[in-house]
């Protein structure tokens, strides 16, 4: 796309600059990020990281034992549900609300959402779930499905059907 | 790990495919009401934090000085069939917090920039982000029950979007208007992703 500079029209419209207002930065990234699936790896976790919970938000960094991320990064839209496992076994407080929130299926940013958990933390919280088995993950979140032509029909439909 | 899918019997009881889109634009345009007009719960709010550090020696001497925000994101869902739920996250508009927006951007089908009229210039720093990382979009102007007062064609050239940009007028509060919208969005991904196909 060429900035065609514009003349400015009767009724003085204002024009978006091209690029004169800066993106958001993105510090975590090292690479251009032309694609959304390029940014996040290198800048996920930061609500959780310890350095990051100074004063209010101690509390959440001491749920998460101290540790900056989990040992998977969920999309905020990841669908979990608590396992028969997690509904029975003794949990502390704070993850037996998880638990017992997600007996029925909820996101990872409902789970926020709901429990006032800010989201990195709740993210790390219930990969440690999913990974310890007392909650289950549903499908992965699709990664490319804007490319699938039959998948962005189906939706179309059904949006259609609302 | 285990998984739902995985405990079933005979690939029975499969859970959806979440998706989600991304609502953007400045404040007060209208985000929370269009993500509430198509929301099967009324909008949820989700909360990031987010620390800047201050590098240097400050005036009473002390070094790296931190400052903990946090920024806001409202959402809804929408049960698409037995198969897909639809997420739409609305994300702030200011470009301090693009730290969560590249967070939550992973995967989005698209985006919506709404736009209100009277300051439209609060609409850029999405349309910039969007553009930068290769998120499709279409341009939603909130007619605020005709306050609105820019054309569709002034809007597109005040955006300065490329023309393959839908750029519409939408009732942030109308379910039927916001579906429309969303139907907008998935039209366009459809003539990318048939495009890419054929080539
Ligand atoms: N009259 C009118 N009010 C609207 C319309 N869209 C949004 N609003 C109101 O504008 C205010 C800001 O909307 P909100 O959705 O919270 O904006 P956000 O900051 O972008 O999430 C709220 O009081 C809405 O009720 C509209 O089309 N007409
Ligand atoms: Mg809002």
């Amino acid at each position: 796309m060429s900035p065609s500079p514009k003349e400015p029209s009767d009724d003085d419209v204002l024009i978006r600059p091209f690029l004169a207002v800066p993106y958001p930065t993105d510090p975590g990234v090292n690479g251009t990020g032309s694609h959304p699936t390029g940014h996040s790896r290198a800048a996920r976790a930061g609500a959780a990281s310890p350095e990051a919970n100074d004063g209010l938000e101690v509390r959440p960094y001491v749920m998460t034992g101290g540790r900056a991320r989990g040992g998977t990064d969920l999309p905020w839209e990841t669908l979990v549900i608590t396992s028969s496992y997690g509904r029975t076994v003794k949990a502390s407080f704070e993850i037996a609300g998880i638990l017992r929130l997600c007996e029925h299926m909820q996101s990872v940013a409902e789970v926020s959402a709901h429990l006032r958990i800010p989201i990195g933390v709740a993210r790390v919280l219930v990969a440690d779930l999913v990974s310890d088995g007392r909650l289950e993950a549903g499908t992965p979140p699709p990664r490319h499905a804007a490319d699938d032509v039959e998948f962005i029909e189906r939706l179309m439909q059904g949006v259609a059907a609302l | 790990m285990s998984t739902m899918n995985g405990d079933a019997p005979n690939g029975a009881g499969r859970t959806p495919i979440p998706v989600k889109i991304i609502v953007s634009g400045g404040f007060g345009v209208g985000k929370t009401t269009a993500i509430g007009a198509l929301s099967e719960i009324d909008p949820l709010t989700t909360e990031g934090a987010m620390t800047t550090a201050s590098v240097g020696i400050d005036d009473r001497g002390q070094r790296d000085q931190k400052t903990t925000t946090t920024v806001a994101f409202d959402f809804g869902r929408v049960t698409i069939d037995a198969s897909i739920v639809l997420y739409m996250f609305g994300t702030p508009g200011q470009d301090r917090f693009g730290f969560m927006w590249a967070d939550l951007m992973d995967g989005a089908l698209g985006g919506l920039v709404l736009v209100d009229t009277d300051r439209i210039g609060d609409c850029f720093v999405a349309l910039d982000y969007f553009e930068k990382i290769g998120l499709p979009f279409v341009v939603a102007v909130n007619q605020f029950e005709g306050r609105s007062n820019l054309g569709l064609e002034q809007v597109r050239e005040s955006a300065n979007v490329d023309p393959h940009v839908p750029v519409v007028a939408v009732d942030a509060r109308d379910r039927e208007s916001m579906k429309q919208l969303v139907l907008n969005l998935l039209q366009l991904l459809l003539r990318r992703a048939r495009a890419a196909t054929a080539n």
